[in-house]
């Protein structure tokens, strides 16, 4: 079985947030409004947040994308009261929104700030999405989902692309990727398999020095930054 | 050649001394408006993902912040996040102070792109245009419009 991971090098990352909308383009998410950023309600699944340090003079200022680090022990996971957010085969945590009651444990526990919660109803509005089959029964299990308001939500790695892709018999992590890496225009993204010693990001981890975020809390994080 | 023309021709890169719209001791900081990443073409900020994004490096959208470095902010005794007034000699603008290490510290930044007084649903009302409050100048040597050269003072509203 495959273990998908991302690496994001952050010495190509410009901070364009190009992931960012191509995940709320990919996924349906909504859109919030300034009073849902000054309650701090608004959604995303990819978010790019800039840490500086340093006086005046020097200066620096690391643009690190956070998508959800799909963690191997992941805390989120542990402290779910109602099964609703559980880890896959591949490694892949993803959120059931059919069982989740909407208590916001995950939300207190994930050290990343990767998750965030629908607080309101999302308008039915038709999406022009032209890659699409124009019947909606045959977009299969993700593909611009539907949601109701009341659940926590999440970067899920666009597993019904992945998963689209396996059954078509295409290459994962060259012809099938997330839609934050397909859009990177630096390409500081890659996904891959992080088990196969042939894959693209096991090639880039050997190469480098990486780092995991928040390495102290042991969550074997699979989403490696290649530092400056 | 014509006779005296040698004289008036710098062959060696030399100083100018730039000039301002507004005395420098009224006025002790300069604006800069300058264009952060989501701001392409007029209209741009009338997607609300775009909005939402539009200052990466302070991570909030939906307003318009006043760059400025700490050290100055310090002199001046503003608090980060307070509502300011920036008065330049012909306007004035009120938006949200933010404190920036990456400011040069005589320097106030805002971005532009924000402030429509129309021109769709997203990008009406929010946030103020730099561009309100510069002089219309030249720039001596090269004779392009002058952006760069308003000096404003910074105060609490």
């Amino acid at each position: 079985m495959p273990r998908w991971g991302m690496v994001i090098d952050l010495d190509k990352c410009v901070g364009c947030q190009a992931c960012s909308t191509a995940c709320k383009a990919e996924n349906n998410v909504p859109y919030g409004s300034p009073d849902d950023q000054r309650m701090r309600r608004d959604i995303y699944w990819n978010k790019v947040i800039a840490a500086t340090s340093g006086k005046y003079p020097r200066v620096n200022t690391e643009l690190i994308p956070m998508p959800c680090m799909h963690c191997d022990h992941a805390p989120c996971v542990t402290v779910c009261p109602a099964k609703a957010t559980y880890r896959r085969e591949d490694g892949i945590i993803v959120q059931d929104f059919r069982k989740c009651i909407g208590c916001k444990y995950c939300i207190v526990a994930c050290p990343y700030g990767a998750r965030s919660f629908n607080s309101r109803e999302q308008k039915e509005e038709e999406y022009h999405r032209p890659d699409l089959p124009p019947d909606r029964n045959v977009w299969g299990q993700w593909a611009f989902p539907t949601r109701t308001h009341g659940v926590v939500e999440k970067c899920t790695f666009c597993f019904h692309r992945i998963d689209q892709g396996i059954k078509e018999g295409k290459k994962i992590g060259k012809e099938v990727v997330p839609a934050c890496v397909e859009d990177c225009p630096a390409e500081a993204r890659k996904f891959g398999d992080l088990d196969d010693i042939n894959s693209e990001v096991s090639r880039l981890l050997s190469s480098r020095g990486w780092i995991r975020l928040r390495e102290e809390l042991d969550t074997k994080c699979k989403v490696y930054y290649l530092p400056k | 050649m014509k006779k005296g023309t040698e004289k008036d021709i710098d062959c060696l890169p030399n100083y100018k001394e730039p000039k301002f719209l507004g005395e420098k001791e009224k006025y002790p900081l300069i604006l800069l408006p300058y264009q952060p990443l989501m701001v392409l073409e007029n209209g741009s900020q009338n997607y609300p993902w775009a909005q939402e994004i539009f200052l990466p490096m302070a991570g909030v959208g939906w307003e318009t912040l006043v760059e400025i470095n700490s050290e100055t902010a310090k002199t001046l005794k503003l608090r980060d996040g307070q509502l300011v007034w920036v008065e330049s000699p012909f306007k004035k603008v009120k938006a949200k102070v933010k404190f920036s290490e990456g400011v040069h510290p005589g320097v106030v930044a805002i971005p532009s792109g924000q402030g429509h007084y129309s021109y769709g649903k997203w990008q009406k009302g929010i946030g103020v245009n730099p561009n309100e409050i510069i002089g219309v100048d030249y720039d001596t040597i090269s004779g392009q419009a002058a952006f760069f050269n308003t000096r404003v003072k910074v105060y609490r509203a």
